[in-house]
């Protein structure tokens, strides 16, 4: 069953110089109890994509999209409604995301007495078995503790634990693991992987690292330039790319090729945020580019589930 | 007689001094490390946060005293030089750090920054200089119009091929580089990386390369360290600690982002 | 203008007016005066004492000599008195707070005892006793308020160079072999710089008005310099009655430390440029 289904998404910010265009166009459909990737470089509007569902957009900021419902409900007016009750955020910077004056019980505290109507003695169980499920080992001696006093892995386990306390059952997580250490971050997702199928959440999971999709994603969705350019499973978008633009993603990657080989670079940049786009925003870093691809939008080429937009043919991919 | 290596590290021990009167003695940040670099080839330096690589690369950069061991580069006694022999001999040694914008001074232009190590160790200001810094440029790969901008009005990308430049203005005989793609996308990392192999080959360059991206470095480097709580716990060329890693930590890091759609 | 609102606040934007106004006054002395001669220290007997009137809008001294034009020209010697006490403390602060801060160990250990010292005192006491050993003059009680000041200068300045020296571009210079003296010079100074003269601008204010306190004990310039500490000293004994001659040169005294000290909260608490908007 589909939890989220964003059609045509677009957030512009209107400036002095004129619309910044942080959200072209994306379309994502998430189902329920996926993990769900959102991959793209700087630039590419993924954590706006993001702030957008929360209700976040900066001030001014103008929203569109021909459907943008969360379960049913149109986010565009009940975003911040839903969000911290529904829709919870995991955010890079676990440190940040917490208090560092308050200890762990009070900040578990202050979010359950807010969202679920149970005794003072019950709220710290609760908190207790949150933190458990998150995978601390010693819950009471963090409940104790002081954020300063727990490592970044530990901060972050404590804030899903936050997040699962307000009741969310559909969390944005932005960069996860950037911060942390590989073998730290792999600890985390596995953990975000085990509370997908133990509590039937779903994740939207914001990155910029192809290991990350790789590692805990079921679904992705590829972002340039503010649009969704291929979404569909794990596997089929990293083992059988359709869009150039991932595919040149991938070659990037240091693992691609042999040992001290070139590496396969994208050239130029991407498009200014504020100029308008006609064709294929890659169409002018694009090895494969025809003279339609600046011209005419790509049409959709699709192998089941697996979907992306160029104007090459499905063979070529 | 044999050539002496780039880097010869023997048996270095770091140590923080204890913090209070009777505090006890703080354990090693780095506990007895030794790796050679042979000239003209990369050693990659991996380790999570606390692994002590930091201590290491700040220890050879002269930045922290060690508490015993010798590090002789080019068979000179490296540890042994002081104040003006120490700031001259450091030519020898071009550094990049992980955030070019923080690296480059905010308030000198592109040329400024690149003339700065030249004019230290005494080049004088000139037509012929601006022209070797505009050749560093290009072969950073960068237009010569880039000398007049700031660094704050370039990517990314543009700022820490700046950076390389600067590391190389004094045509080091080793470059180390700390994080110098962590805080890049992967396209823009691919090119640097590129830009990297280029300068070694065309240069004969020894590189150091300290990163906790172990895929970042295997792909780059010719022999490979490994390090953990203080301790190298592997150390080898690159192929063969990549085929056969001597320990669990080794392939954890590995297999990390192998495992798609398994589930 | 509009920015500049923006970014001060109304008050702010008002008490660098007054500031500025002030500036004016003291450059154009001579021009705006009603009565020049008497400013620059001419008696004027036959009118001496007279209250406010159309003729001496704020009334005249003992010596007959018009508040107004006195208080224009001791504008002169309060701005410059406030400015060179700033300056001579800058001085000495800035470098020793480099210093301190960049080579820190031992360097900073002797120095920042040293400035200790001086901010053991109370910065008044000691630069009344400062004054009353260097005899009374314009020069010496510049001096013996620098005295008092510089410390702070110096605080302020290593505290910032702690900041710098950590920076990474600071590193990379030092490792590319760059001398401690042309890292000061071309990285530390310029960055250091800004806080510090913006910190010292606003202390012009409370400098001037420790000078005036100064020759209102008569430690400070000598008659017939018009000063306008010295005024509210000499008016003090016609009081109340000529209560004009004390209380004019002491509400401009009033007036521009409260300019001083409301451009100082304005631009602590400065909002961001016009971006703010946008983002």
């Amino acid at each position: 069953m589909t939890l989220l289904d964003v059609r045509n998404l677009s957030v512009s910010i209107p400036t002095p110089e004129g619309d910044v265009h942080a959200v072209r166009s994306v379309d994502l459909s998430i189902e329920r109890g996926e993990i769900h990737g959102v991959i793209g470089e700087s630039g590419c509007g993924k954590t706006m994509t993001g702030m957008a569902m929360l209700g976040l957009v900066p001030q001014g900021a103008r929203i569109a999209a021909d459907r943008f419902h969360f379960d049913g409900e149109d986010l565009s007016e009940n975003a911040s409604r839903l969000r911290g009750r529904r829709i919870g955020l995991i955010s890079q910077d676990p440190a940040a995301a917490l208090n560092p004056v308050l200890s762990i019980a009070r900040q578990m505290d202050d979010v359950l007495s807010a969202h679920r109507d149970m005794p003072r003695q019950t709220r710290h169980a609760e908190a207790a078995a949150l933190l458990a499920a998150t995978g601390l080992p010693d819950p009471e001696k963090v409940l104790k503790s002081y954020p300063h006093q727990l490592s970044g892995g530990m901060q972050q386990r404590v804030v899903i634990a936050q997040a699962l306390a307000t009741g969310a059952d559909f969390l944005i997580a932005d960069e996860p693991t950037t911060a942390l250490d590989v073998s730290v971050g792999a600890q985390v997702l596995a953990l975000l992987r085990r509370l997908v199928s133990e509590r039937g959440l779903t994740v939207l999971m914001i990155t910029h690292d192809m290991d990350v999709i790789a590692e805990a994603c079921d679904r992705a969705t590829v972002l340039y330039a503010g649009r969704s350019v291929e979404t569909g499973p794990v596997d089929d978008v990293l083992r059988r790319p359709g869009h150039p633009y991932t595919r040149a993603l991938l070659a990037a990657l240091p693992d691609a090729g042999p040992h001290g080989a070139r590496l396969a670079a994208i050239e130029g940049s991407i498009p200014p945020p504020r100029i308008a786009i006609a064709g294929c925003a890659f169409a002018p870093r694009c090895p494969q580019a025809m003279l339609v691809c600046a011209a005419e939008p790509p049409p959709m080429r699709a192998r089941a589930t697996h979907r992306w937009l160029c104007h090459l043919p499905e063979d070529a991919a | 007689m044999t050539v002496p290596p780039m880097l010869d590290v023997e048996d270095l021990v770091i140590r923080y001094p204890a913090r209070g009167l009777f505090a006890a003695r703080p354990k090693p940040a780095v506990n007895g490390a030794s790796f050679r670099l042979a000239k003209g080839e990369t050693l990659g330096i991996v380790g999570e946060s606390g692994s002590g690589k930091t201590s290491l690369l700040r220890a050879i950069l002269r930045l922290l005293p060690v508490e015993s061991g010798a590090v002789r580069l080019e068979g000179q006694d490296w540890l042994a030089l002081k104040g003006q022999a120490l700031r001259r001999a450091r030519q020898k040694i071009g550094v990049v750090s992980q955030n070019p914008f923080l690296s480059l001074s905010p308030r000198l232009t592109i040329a400024d920054i690149l003339a700065e190590p030249m004019l230290a160790q005494g080049d004088r200001q000139g037509a012929a200089m601006r022209k070797k810094i505009a050749g560093l440029l290009a072969d950073c790969g960068l237009p010569a119009d880039f000398l007049d901008r700031r660094a704050r009005e370039l990517s990314g990308g543009q700022a820490q091929r700046v950076a390389i430049a600067r590391a190389l203005a004094l045509e080091p005989g080793l470059l180390i580089l700390d994080e110098p793609t962590s805080a890049l996308d992967v396209s823009v990392q691919a090119q640097i990386l590129n830009l990297l192999a280029d300068l070694k080959e065309s240069r004969g360059l020894s590189m150091l390369f300290v990163t906790h991206n172990l895929k970042v470095v295997a792909h780059i480097s010719d022999t490979l360290l490994v390090m953990r709580h203080g301790d190298v716990i592997e150390f080898g060329r690159t192929e063969e600690v990549l085929r056969a890693p001597a320990e669990a930590y080794t392939r954890e890091l590995l297999s990390f982002g192998r495992n798609a759609a398994m589930a | 203008m509009k920015r500049l609102v923006h970014r001060l606040g109304w008050p702010g934007t008002i008490a660098l007016a007054i500031i500025l106004l002030f500036v004016l006054v003291a450059i154009l002395a001579p021009w705006i005066a009603p009565y020049p001669t008497q400013g620059a220290g001419a008696p004027n007997v036959a009118a001496k004492l007279s209250q406010p009137s159309a003729n001496y809008w704020l009334g005249t001294d003992h010596l007959g000599r018009d508040i107004l034009s006195r208080i224009i020209y001791g504008t002169r010697i309060s701005l410059t008195n406030g400015v060179l006490i700033v300056a001579f403390s800058l001085l000495i602060g800035l470098p020793v707070g480099l210093a301190a801060g960049y080579f820190g160990g031992w360097v900073d250990e002797a120095l920042m005892r040293g400035t200790d010292v001086f901010l053991a005192f109370p910065a008044l006491l000691l630069a009344v006793l400062m004054a009353a050993a260097l005899g009374p003059g314009f020069l010496n009680s510049i001096i013996a308020v620098a005295v008092t000041w510089w410390p702070w200068y110096a605080r302020l300045a290593r505290a910032e160079v702690l900041v710098l020296r950590g920076q990474p571009y600071v590193e990379a210079a030092r490792l590319a072999g760059v001398s401690h003296q042309r890292i000061i010079i071309r990285h530390i100074l310029p960055a250091t710089g800004r806080p510090l003269t913006v910190q010292a601008a606003l202390d012009v204010g409370p400098a001037l008005l420790t000078a005036a306190a100064l020759s209102f004990l008569g430690l400070g310039v000598l008659p017939p310099t018009a000063d306008w500490g010295q005024m509210v000293d000499a008016g003090r004994k016609f009081f109340p009655a000529r209560w004009w001659y004390s209380a004019m040169p002491g509400m401009t005294i009033f007036i521009i430390a409260l300019a001083f000290s409301v451009l100082g909260d304005a631009l602590r608490e400065r909002k961001g440029g016009p971006a703010r908007d946008a983002a």
